[in-house]
């Protein structure tokens, strides 16, 4: 499929504003949706460049990962976490590095230019029916597969063990929630003695 | 005028180079954690676009094969640095790489 000149170069442009606006705005919340945008974007990307599957994974892998990030942040525990903001301090050393590199690929990728890859016939390995990328990930390259399945079931496993709260946390939530719980009903009832004593002073006068 | 797949790799380039600067300039975890994304799209930018490499019907999709391979691997690794901030914000209390220092094991 042949992919049309009009409909990549403004995706393309679209797709670099919004990653310079998510590593560059120092609001944490404002560069999320950036980088959401960017995600969006490169699944439209795949759709332009006729692979709708792939942009459909593109947008549901990377979302199913934000909305627990989200149920996260919204956790009163974490809410600092998500409110905090940095600008990029460190941009005098970070600018020249990040330039340097980008203008060694960007000669790179322009010398070699379209001579990338030569077809190797291996079509022949699945037959003469037509491949899709279903074909390909079950029957063409099932190592693909298999490792993605890998890396989910790992970084479950591991993002649970990391992210769970070890007995002592919990404990100590426990008692801060009670201290709250216990500071809470004092106050309550320091302000109702308080409105009893002003009672009787009102219907005296 | 048609797109090749060296269009692909240059936008690949250009984003990648867009995600280091954030990785290394950024001092909140998650900023980096979301450049360090931005970082590992740029191969699946690429790979999107060698799916395309050639106007051969027969052509296997193993670029795109691979983007799936690169998109899983990207999350997975974003969200493990996400569940290492959790850790961080919750022994130190602090959103700030230069805190990663002052955390005891």
């Amino acid at each position: 499929m042949t992919v049309n000149a009009l409909e990549f170069y403004p995706v393309a442009v679209l797709i670099v504003l919004a990653a310079a606006v998510a590593v560059g705005l120092p609001s944490l919340r404002l560069s999320s949706f950036a980088g959401a945008g960017v995600v969006v974007l490169i699944a439209v990307l795949d759709v332009v460049s006729g692979q709708y599957l792939l942009a459909a994974i593109a947008l549901v892998v990377p979302g199913v990962a934000a909305a627990i990030v989200v149920r996260v942040l919204r956790h009163e525990q974490y809410r600092g976490l998500g409110a905090a903001s940095s600008a990029g301090s460190r941009w005098q050393v970070a600018a020249p590095v990040a330039l340097l590199t980008g203008v060694v690929l960007v000669v790179t990728l322009a010398l070699v230019g379209q001579n990338w890859f030569e077809d190797m016939g291996l079509h022949i390995l699945i037959g003469f029916i037509h491949p899709t990328l279903l074909t390909v990930l079950f029957s063409g390259a099932p190592y693909a597969l298999a490792v993605s399945a890998v890396l989910v079931v790992a970084t479950v496993g591991a993002g649970l063990v990391i992210g769970r709260r070890s007995a002592d946390e919990q404990t100590l939530d426990q008692h801060l929630a009670a201290r709250r719980e216990r500071e809470e009903r004092a106050r309550r009832r320091r302000e109702d003695r308080e409105q009893g004593r002003r009672r009787p002073a009102k219907d005296e006068s | 005028m048609t797109i090749g797949q060296g269009q692909y790799a240059l936008l690949g380039a250009v984003v990648f180079a867009i995600g280091l600067y954030g990785v290394l300039a950024r001092r909140h975890p998650l900023g980096v954690v979301m450049a360090l994304g931005l970082l590992f799209a740029a191969p699946v930018i690429t790979l999107a676009g060698f799916t395309n490499v050639t106007q051969n019907v027969q052509q296997l999709p193993l670029g795109g094969a691979l983007s799936v391979m690169a998109i899983i691997a990207t999350t997975c690794a974003c969200s493990l640095g996400f569940a290492l901030v959790v850790l961080l914000w919750r022994r130190s209390g602090r959103a700030d790489v230069d805190a990663l220092g002052d955390v005891e094991g």
